[in-house]
């Protein structure tokens, strides 16, 4: 199991929780649908790694990395 | 009469459908916050007068922020009221998440889905959804007034009737919370959804009632999924054929191509900035001055003159503070026309989301936002019209810095302070002191940003989840709508204020200390006394000469008057002002190249010119505007200062003399503190584990 942060461009994943994630990020991140088992896949991340983009739910998501580094992904 | 609030996630087309509606034209925008403030507006239907508010973007009945808690509050403050549910047909299955906490709540609903764009790639079987949900549902398009018939006869036969109720809330123990001593006292009807929210584990509501969030159970996690479980079951019945991620595109390949991403967005800004600046906007500036000049000032100069005398004041006030303010302002026009279209075109075709993804990395460290690149670019051609376009920037800390940061960005009208007396003294080389001077803009703007994000103005972050939108061809109707709302809006503040600036302006260079008028009477106008009492201060920047001291100050209306100020003082024209400088005996004069280089950049840095201070003051307010102008000034003085100094320490003592002796001073700076860290460093010490006494030198 890793972060979002780490994880491989294109591969599928699922999501399996977050870990130190502060309350108000993780209702927000739930509320936008990455509820545990949910499908995510990293499709793009910045030059220096600082912002995500990720598909979920059938929409486009962009996150910054203190963000990503919350969700935990298998 | 009807009331009803148009609720429902960011980016929906809830303002596009409130304007549609209503008639109004508020800014629309792919930026969150867009509607920070409730917008209430009315129209009629079949004889019923209809008033909609227009809420803030929301996710959940939960807030994260203050305009999310704004649009919550309004919506629990009267339950009764009908809610027009807007929802995205590509992006139902997030956008239902607020319905259902909507319907939780006991909202009366309507779900309104919007056809944003091309046709959904996917069929959606509404009245099976309908009966799913309990709400009726209606499908339109925001942007077409014609469609919206059936949205509005929703709303007047709309019945309230017996909330369905939700499957998935079932398995969730609410009777244990419910029957908490405290939830007694709330009504019986809104106890359950309270109830829910304690679950879920919302600060605010646990905060009403006085209890610990401790004692409840959180659930935010299985209450979360619960909803979506249920989304998902349900679309999956009444919708057929697979979308494509919404938001993705192939575009996408080629705009934010790890190589081509970057020089495609300069190219496409200097597209923009040319047009701005050069051709168009150049072209119309031109032209409406010319067409004021000829067809308002000449004859109301002449007619003024034939009436009070070719030297009296009244002419002098009309024709160069009036008309010359009025003439500057049309100048500015087109410009504030051709940049808010652009950046329209921007933000509507979704380009801008993509830019502010590409530059997350460097921004995010100094605390600004993706759309601070626009303004701050624009700055390069003009601040004033630059800092407009950060209006509608959600984070405040984020607006500061951007308004902040842009003066510094060297604007046109400096260049020919650079091109002019640069170019007497430096040359050829000149190019190379106006890339400098560039750049030390930005770098300084750079450190600055960074200062601030470390310590007064951290940026609240609220930005650091943002939904991609996909690809989509501008609205010409709303791109207009706005064009035409920023340039009234810039006519009517900022316009009065540069005329009143110029002609403040022109009463100091025109009238002496005892208000008699130096043209007839041949005195020392108010700006010389000023210079010439000023002028001491600015001896260790080595430009201590009255004249230019003068000119500085009169280039606080505007950068572009500094030059022909010059050129008054020393009694010459165009060409010839260049030449002027060297000769010691007129008022303008530099006495070395590091003093002219020190005036450039004191000009560079100083304070911002009056039109970009009065558009900072309305865009982030009189105080920060002030504090800005102030930084400004100490930035530049300190600057020029060691700009001057080190450039006659080179003249005197030469290149290598100069680097040697700061070399060799820093090199002592560095092993003093090298030294005196090593003496604080803790010790590895052998006694560790047999002495009991407590020192820093046990550790490590």
């Amino acid at each position: 199991m890793e972060n979002l942060l780490q994880a491989k461009i294109g591969k599928p994943y699922r999501i399996a929780g977050f870990e130190n994630a502060p309350v108000k990020i993780r209702r927000r991140l739930l509320e936008l649908g990455l509820t545990k088992g949910q499908k995510i896949v990293l499709s793009r991340k910045s030059l220096l790694g600082k912002a995500l983009l990720v598909d979920i739910r059938g929409y486009c998501l962009s996150l910054r990395s203190d963000v990503a580094k919350v969700v935990m992904v298998e | 009469m009807i009331k009803c609030n148009l609720v429902g996630n960011p980016n929906t087309g809830k303002t596009t459908l409130f304007n549609s509606l209503t008639g109004a034209h508020e800014h629309v925008g792919n930026w969150h916050g867009v509607t920070v403030e409730e917008k209430v507006g009315s129209f009629k239907f079949q004889g019923q007068e209809i008033v909609i508010a227009d809420l803030p973007g929301i996710y959940s009945l939960t807030s994260l922020s203050y305009e999310e808690q704004v649009a919550i509050d309004y919506i629990l403050k009267d339950r009764d009221r009908l809610i027009v549910n807007i929802c995205d047909e590509n992006n139902l299955q997030r956008n239902l998440y607020l319905t259902l906490c909507l319907l939780e709540a006991g909202c009366n609903c309507i779900l309104a889905v919007n056809r944003m764009g091309k046709r959904g790639a996917c069929k959606i079987n509404f009245s099976s959804l309908e009966k799913e949900l309990g709400c009726p549902i209606v499908l339109l398009q925001a942007d077409k007034k014609k469609a919206l018939d059936p949205l509005k006869k929703a709303i007047i036969s709309f019945k309230a009737k017996d909330k369905k109720k939700l499957p998935y809330l079932a398995k969730f123990d609410l009777g244990k919370v419910a029957s908490l001593q405290e939830m007694k006292k709330v009504p019986e009807k809104e106890r359950e959804f309270f109830t829910l929210k304690l679950l879920e584990g919302d600060g605010e509501v646990a905060k009403k009632f006085g209890l610990d969030n401790k004692t409840i159970p959180d659930k935010v996690e299985e209450i979360a999924k619960a909803r979506f479980d249920f989304i998902d079951k349900v679309l999956g019945k009444n919708i057929s054929a697979k979308q494509n991620v919404y938001g993705k595109s192939k575009l996408d390949k080629i705009f934010m191509n790890k190589f081509l991403a970057l020089p495609i967005f300069l190219l496409l800004l200097g597209l923009t900035f040319y047009l701005t600046f050069f051709s168009i906007g150049a072209w119309l500036s031109d032209g409406l001055s010319f067409l004021l000049e000829k067809f308002v000032g000449d004859p109301l100069v002449s007619f003024l003159t034939n009436q009070f005398g070719a030297d009296s004041w009244i002419v002098g006030l009309t024709s160069v503070a009036i008309v010359g303010g009025l003439g500057s302002i049309l100048a500015f026009l087109p410009q504030v026309a051709l940049l808010f279209f652009f950046l329209s075109l921007l933000e509507d075709s979704g380009y801008l989301a993509r830019i502010a993804f590409i530059f997350e990395d460097i921004l995010g460290k100094i605390g600004l936002s993706g759309k601070s690149v626009y303004t701050l670019l624009m700055g390069f051609g003009c601040s004033t019209t630059a800092v407009l376009t950060a209006r509608n920037m959600d984070d405040p800390n984020a607006k500061i810095k951007t308004g902040l940061l842009t003066p510094y960005m060297s604007c046109s009208a400096k260049f020919p302070i650079y091109s002019v007396i640069g170019g007497a003294f430096f040359g050829a080389k000149n190019i190379f002191v106006i890339m400098g001077l560039y750049l030390l803009g930005v770098v300084v703007a750079i450190v600055l940003s960074y200062i601030f994000e470390k310590t007064i103005l951290k940026s609240k972050g609220q930005t650091f989840i943002l939904e991609f939108p996909p690809y989509r061809m501008m609205n010409a109707k709303r791109v207009f709508s706005v064009l035409w709302q920023n340039c009234l809006l810039f006519l009517s503040r900022v316009g009065t204020l540069i005329v009143a600036m110029n002609i403040i302006v022109w009463v100091l260079s025109s009238f002496t200390i005892t208000f008699s008028y130096t043209p007839k009477s041949g005195g020392v106008s108010m700006l010389e006394t000023f210079g010439r009492l000023l002028a001491p201060i600015f001896t260790p920047l080595g430009f201590g000469s009255w004249g230019i001291v003068s000119a500085l100050i009169a280039g606080l209306v505007a950068k572009e008057v500094i030059v022909s100020s010059i050129g008054m003082f020393n009694g010459v024209e165009g060409l010839a002002i260049g030449l002027s400088l060297f000769d010691p005996q007129n008022p303008v004069h530099f006495s070395s190249q590091s003093a002219v280089l020190a005036f450039l950049v004191f000009a560079l840095l100083y304070f911002p010119c009056l039109a970009t201070f009065s558009v900072l003051c309305k865009e982030i307010g009189k105080k920060w505007a002030c504090i800005g102008a102030l930084i400004e000034f100490v930035v530049a003085y300190i600057l020029a200062f060691v700009v001057f100094n080190f450039g006659r320490a080179f003249e005197v003592f030469g290149l290598w003399s100069v680097l040697i002796f700061v070399g060799s001073i820093l090199l002592i700076l560095f092993s003093v503190i090298f030294v005196w860290k090593s003496v604080k460093k803790k010790r590895y010490c052998p006694y560790k584990n047999k002495c009991g006494k407590k020192c820093n030198r046990h550790e490590k």
